[in-house]
């Protein structure tokens, strides 16, 4: 099946957010009370991949 | 009113590496800044080869190195997946030493006295150059080996292998060590010299990934018939992988798209989902 090359772009972002997104939710994450300060770090790296889904393309 | 004409394919991908680039130097920023409690190992944090690194470590002892975390195997995670659909697509796209890498071969031919670059045409200039074949093929091998010692050595590590000399931390660490300045420069003059030196001939991560390259279902699809092999697409690629089709299926295909974006001929080189019978790049 032809896929629409000008679409690439969005589709490595989005499986790449989606796979992110889910391995947090399947617990993948920064350990509470860590030195790293878990949930912020999380918070910040789905931002920041939103940021360039939104921004970008 | 005048309607803006779109942005080209290669102009995204640019946007996009920059973005990364502008997000790694935050991360880097944001933890050598006063006030941060990090001692500057939250890179690894962010890297997914950190990831690899302490996959090993957390399936034997359950814990995960230091400097690293169960972020690094989210992220690992991340980049995989990406790859079982669309192959090594983060190493053209979301890699941000890909990015610094093609940035510098940019930089390289303006160097090197081209003015201006002609997509398609055999750049004039001897920077960046492709190294003899003898030499090229072999070296394509060095990647896995470098990938195999540090995964061996992660077994018994209590800090990632990679951590002291990882070209990540010298480009945005922003804490350099002597050691890490030795590497820094390596890395600018060889990606000076030859396009995408790191990628391949010395990155673990992309080694890890070529495997996906065979299976993955979104591949570039050359038509034999429509080719007439001009050889437009072999001056864009970065990874020197036409021959003479774009091997899209061979292990060091980034799925950059340049060879796509290059072509003259209509419909000769497409994207496709599946497992097409034509000259799937080397398929």
């Amino acid at each position: 099946m032809k896929v629409n090359a000008r679409l690439f772009p969005l589709i490595v972002v989005a499986t790449f957010v989606a796979f992110l997104v889910l391995a947090v939710l399947l617990g993948l994450r920064p350990e509470p009370g860590g030195g790293h300060r878990g949930g912020q770090t999380a918070t910040q790296v789905t931002l920041l991949l939103a940021l360039f889904l939104g921004g970008v393309l | 009113m005048v309607r803006r004409k779109p942005a080209s394919l290669m102009t995204i991908r640019h946007r996009l590496q920059a973005a990364v680039v502008f997000a790694m130097f935050l991360i880097g920023l944001r933890h050598v800044l006063p006030g941060e409690t990090s001692r500057g190992g939250a890179l690894d944090f962010f890297c997914p080869f950190g990831g690899v690194e302490t996959l090993l470590p957390f399936l034997l002892r359950g814990d995960t190195l230091r400097t690293t975390g169960l972020l690094s195997l989210a992220i690992l995670v991340a980049v995989v997946g990406l790859s079982l659909l669309a192959g090594r697509a983060f190493c053209g796209w979301l890699c941000p030493l890909g990015a610094v890498q093609d940035g510098l071969a940019g930089t390289a031919r303006r160097l090197s006295g081209e003015k201006r670059h002609i997509r398609g045409k055999k750049s004039p200039v001897r920077f960046p150059t492709r190294l003899p074949a003898a030499l090229d093929r072999p070296l394509r091998y060095a990647k896995y080996v470098i990938l195999a010692l540090i995964v061996l050595a992660s077994i018994t590590a209590v800090y990632p292998p990679l951590h002291r000399f990882c070209p990540v931390h010298a480009l945005f660490g922003l804490r350099l060590t002597p050691l890490l300045w030795g590497v820094l420069l390596v890395f600018v003059a060889t990606s000076l010299l030859v396009e995408r030196f790191s990628c391949k001939y010395l990155c673990p991560l992309g080694a890890l990934l070529a495997v996906t390259n065979r299976f993955a279902p979104l591949r570039l699809v050359v038509d034999p018939a429509r080719c007439n092999q001009c050889g437009r697409c072999n001056h864009e690629c970065p990874m020197d992988v036409v021959d003479p089709y774009p091997q899209s299926a061979g292990a060091d295909c980034i799925r950059c798209l340049e060879c796509l974006e290059t072509c003259a001929r209509k419909e000769t080189v497409t994207l496709e989902l599946g497992y097409s019978r034509r000259n799937g790049g080397g398929s």
